[in-house]
């Protein structure tokens, strides 16, 4: 377990300068200056856009701006924000919290429903229950995140007015101004994902229900519960954390929505406004910094698999 | 005294339209310490029928009629955790794939120990681990200490056997332990081996063994009694001894006729087989069972009715129209199985 | 052989086929309509869906206009029915894109050794990211249009069919009738193309209805965010991101898109559901799609 831990996290290195370098040429190799986003329609000479060009370093090639980048970006220095006037870096780091958090209590709530949802569909299968469960697993993944979040607004916000419709506040604030102000966005949030945690839940619950081990814990007289959580369950598991940080990963793109929905200053927000008016440098960071944060959570679900598995762990 | 008596047993599954019966009014009872034999070829409900006494019918089968009686208990009428309560403590199974019956995610030692946390909660930590070596070491697992601590995928198919048989006797109390195909995933080699050990537990735990399995080998050498099951029904049950000098039923006599025997045939000759499949449930006919494939039938009482299990001579059981005027067996005269 | 017989006694007689199709005419009843309204829609005679009316802003639904009017006094329904061709156009055309790259890249990584190489390393990088927010990336640098979300939707999705595909074609690359066709000198492009690629295009087919459904929900987000249809072009995602301002007072310019983007995400994906169950009901369980 421990080499294959060290194994694992060594080869998150490639991975990230690969991250990286997608990010670079997809962002600056189609056409589209950052520069005619700055300067608006403003009426500018041909010398002033020269300067802010070799400013930028976007007179040079492609490649020699990306060798340039690369280093740099690797000791975490994503430049200057065209717009916040302020390093890239210190910007995501101010809004990080904000994305943590929603991303953070939507991937509980979700396990904490989605998984025990699962197993109940899978040990009640073809019965009214899992039916139920179902009907609200597919309305859950049909239904957009950002929309359903209006509707949260407009019940809970408007009609009942118990929470606030959107904003944000620091926990500086008191827990419960911090934390009434993410109930709403973390319900928009996870509804899709608790949709798709419960389906691949009982997908593999069921596979593991019907193999001969199952029949056997029965056999030594284990009452129904222990068979179900302790034998069944843990196989399960090794499917389910893959679908787990599969979930993670799109809930994080997801909440760049969401937090455009319920105005929380968070990465997606930046990364909406850094795409909407180019900013480079800002999109960059903030897309790195999102992608780090699924790489990382990928890398737990792997040790998680290998943890469920012994098979993995044993030979790598 | 009977350690199992079941009577009149029925297993159903609902159909397309109607239930399909797997095991039809099925009546058989096991000796306390005795090996009693289950033959038949696969998907005939020699496997329901073991785990219907394990109150194990896979869902949505059902026990429809009949009753099980263990002692003085019927089983089916039991409650839930009073039948969980006997189940691997005193009526113990072991099934076919020790591949698939053990649990890959959990170590051996933790599988084999479970039992005894469920059923013998009062024992320490430590007695436990002692037990479970001992039950491993009795099955003939080597340096039982260190593999308590392995996973099945690092255990040969015989050693994951031997664990199955631990687990199913480290309860202690095992009364009826059922062997559903135990050694069908084996070696040869390690068949026999899987064998011997069945017989010197048996003796040893003073328990009854009720061997399923479809090879009649197997039979020969291990059990007392043997009970022949047909597409869901018991078809002949006899000693063993009498059941292979005098088979009377058709079927039985056909399986006896397509196990090689050295010498007994000729290599130009292909191997004597009953011809046809055994029929599924829901397709079997309004007569005998085994009509299609049958070298004896007649076009009247064969097709239209079922013939009952009676015993013919003493504690010979057939179920056959013409059990009496069979001729007696010869072990080359395989044209019989010609219909 | 033998075990398979005992397995079918055992396990519930005869899978319950009339559920799984079910499933699929669910989704049919769901989608059909809508697609049907969508492209006959010029000749079932609709208000204009841009014309602008200042003295019928913000109507409730009526007869007039049956989902009500928005805050430009522009008709719902039109408008709905027009967003509905939006989605149409971005799902169909983004998943024949993803069809046609994804095949043929699957099947060349997974019959060439050295394409995998190539192929594999570009997919294993763009899978990298969140798909969202890889498609906000692209459509930042290609700039909002609704064929730039037809590509940034191809882009995220080919990765996927190309590891279907390749998995499908490894398994293939050392069965018996390849050697066959090969000893009867079939050439790479026919045996890939005519004889192996046919018995691999069930799944592809299952995720490609995944995939439209997602990319309905994907030029939703993105017209939402304003990189997907620019307005005043009506997209579901754009109407909703107008009637942000009004949830208060007019209810109908925000519930309508939603439902229908609802309606036809559920459709899709029970088509999938339904066309999966009935190919190989056991893809279900190997959690393939």
């Amino acid at each position: 377990m421990v080499e294959y831990t060290l194994r694992r996290v060594l080869s998150f290195i490639p991975t990230i300068i690969i991250t990286l370098t997608s990010i670079f040429f997809i962002t600056r190799m189609i056409p589209g200056s950052p520069i005619a986003a700055l300067i608006g329609h403003q009426a500018v000479g041909a010398e002033q856009i020269e300067a802010i060009s070799s400013d930028l370093g976007l007179d040079k090639s492609l490649i020699d701006q990306y060798l340039e980048w690369l280093p740099a970006v690797l000791t975490g220095d994503f430049g200057t924000s065209l717009f916040y006037e302020d390093s890239v870096v210190q910007v995501v780091m101010d809004r990080f919290p904000v994305t943590l958090y929603l991303t953070v209590f939507s991937m509980i709530l979700t396990i904490l429903v989605g998984i025990p949802l699962g197993i109940y569909a899978s040990i009640r299968r073809g019965r009214i229950a899992d039916y139920a469960s179902n009907v609200f697993s597919s309305l859950g993944m049909a239904m957009p995140s950002f929309w359903l979040g209006f509707l949260l607004i407009i019940l809970f916000a408007v009609t009942l007015d118990w929470l606030p419709a959107s904003g944000y506040r620091s926990p500086d604030f008191g827990i419960w101004e911090w934390l009434k102000r993410l109930i709403l966005p973390v319900l928009a949030q996870s509804l899709a994902q608790i949709g798709l945690v419960v389906r691949m839940t009982r997908a593999s619950m069921i596979d593991v229900l019907d193999q001969e081990y199952i029949t056997m814990a029965r056999a030594k007289g284990l009452p129904e519960s222990r068979v179900v959580l302790k034998h069944a369950l843990k196989n399960a598991m090794t499917q389910i954390s893959t679908v787990v940080g599969l979930t993670f990963a799109l809930g994080l793109g997801g909440s760049v929505i969401i937090e455009n929905v319920f105005a929380l200053p968070g990465l997606g927000q930046l990364i909406t406004i850094a795409a909407v008016r180019r900013d480079y440098a800002m999109l960059e960071g903030g897309i790195f910094y999102l992608t780090l944060v699924a790489l990382i959570v990928n890398l737990a679900v792997d040790l998680a698999y290998a943890y469920f598995n012994p098979r993995i762990r044993h030979t790598g | 005294m009977n350690l199992v008596d079941i009577r009149n047993l029925e297993v159903q599954f609902p159909g397309a339209t109607e239930p399909l019966t797997v095991i039809d009014d099925l009546s058989l009872n096991i000796l306390p310490g005795e090996i009693l034999g289950l033959v038949g070829e696969s998907g005939c409900g020699k496997s329901m029928l073991a785990r219907s006494i394990m109150g194990l019918v896979p869902s949505p089968g059902n026990v429809s009629k009949g009753q099980i009686f263990f002692g003085d208990l019927d089983l089916l009428t039991l409650d839930e955790p009073s039948r969980r309560s006997l189940r691997g403590n005193q009526i113990s199974i072991i099934l076919q794939e020790p591949m698939t019956t053990l649990n890959p995610v959990y170590t051996i030692g933790n599988q084999i120990e479970e039992v005894l946390k469920e059923h013998r909660p009062d024992m320490k930590r430590s007695e436990r681990r002692q037990l479970v070596i001992q039950l491993m070491k009795q099955t003939g697992i080597p340096s039982p200490e260190a593999r308590i601590h392995q996973y099945p995928h690092e255990l040969s198919g015989g050693i994951r056997q031997r664990v199955a048989i631990a687990m199913a006797l480290v309860g202690g109390k095992v009364q009826l332990l059922i062997a559903d195909e135990p050694t069908t995933a084996l070696d040869v080699t390690i068949q026999a081996q899987i064998l011997k050990l069945f017989v010197e537990l048996q003796k040893e735990h003073q328990m009854s063994l009720l061997l399923i399995t479809h090879d009649l080998g197997v039979i020969a050498q291990t059990a007392h009694r043997v009970a022949v099951m047909y597409a869901g029904r018991l078809v002949e049950v006899a000693h063993v001894e009498e059941l292979f000098d005098n088979p009377r039923h058709p079927y039985t006599r056909g399986l006896l006729h397509s196990l090689p025997r050295p010498g007994s045939h000729s290599r130009k000759q292909p191997m004597p087989s009953i011809p046809g499949t055994v029929p599924s449930p829901g397709a079997i006919p309004q007569g005998c069972a085994f009509y299609d494939r049958c070298g004896f039938r007649d076009d009247k009482q064969c097709l239209n009715e079922r013939p009952n299990l009676e015993e013919g001579a003493t504690e010979h059981w057939v179920s056959c129209h013409f059990a009496a005027e069979i001729p007696p067996f010869k072990v080359n005269s395989s044209d019989e199985v010609t219909p | 052989m033998s075990k398979k017989v005992f397995h079918t006694t055992l396990k519930r007689p005869g899978i319950r086929r009339w559920r799984l199709n079910g499933m699929l005419i669910a989704g049919l009843c769901l989608l059909l309509p809508l697609a049907v309204i969508a492209v006959f829609a010029s000749w079932l005679s609709f208000l204009d869906p841009l014309s602008i009316d200042a003295s019928s802003q913000l109507l409730p639904p009526s007869w007039n206009h049956p989902f009500g009017t928005d805050n430009f006094g522009r008709d719902v329904l039109a408008r709905t029915v027009y967003g509905a061709q939006v989605s149409l156009r971005v799902g169909l055309g983004s998943m024949l894109l993803t069809a046609f790259f994804g095949v043929f890249f699957g099947v060349i990584s997974g019959w060439y050794r050295w394409a995998d190489a190539i192929i594999g390393r570009f997919t294993d990088s763009l899978m990298i990211f969140p798909g969202f927010v890889l498609a906000i990336m692209i459509m930042a640098a290609i700039g909002p249009s609704e064929f730039n979300v037809i590509i940034s939707v191809t882009v995220l999705y080919v990765p996927q069919v190309i590891r279907t595909v390749r998995a499908s074609i490894v398994e293939f690359r050392s069965a018996e009738f390849v050697d066959a066709a090969r000893t009867i000198g079939v050439g790479d492009f026919r045996l890939l193309f005519v004889h192996i690629f046919p018995k691999a295009a069930g799944p592809v087919m299952v995720q490609l209805s995944f995939g439209f459904a997602w990319a309905v929900l994907v030029e939703a987000g993105l017209s939402f965010l304003g990189l997907g249809t620019p307005p005043p072009a009506p997209s579901w995602g754009n109407m909703i991101a107008e009637a942000r301002d009004f949830i208060r007072s007019a209810w109908w310019m925000i519930t309508i898109p939603g439902g229908m983007i609802t309606l036809a995400v559920l459709g899709l994906n029970l088509i999938g559901d339904g066309l999966r169950d009935m190919l190989d009901p056991r893809l279900k369980d190997r959690g393939v799609l």
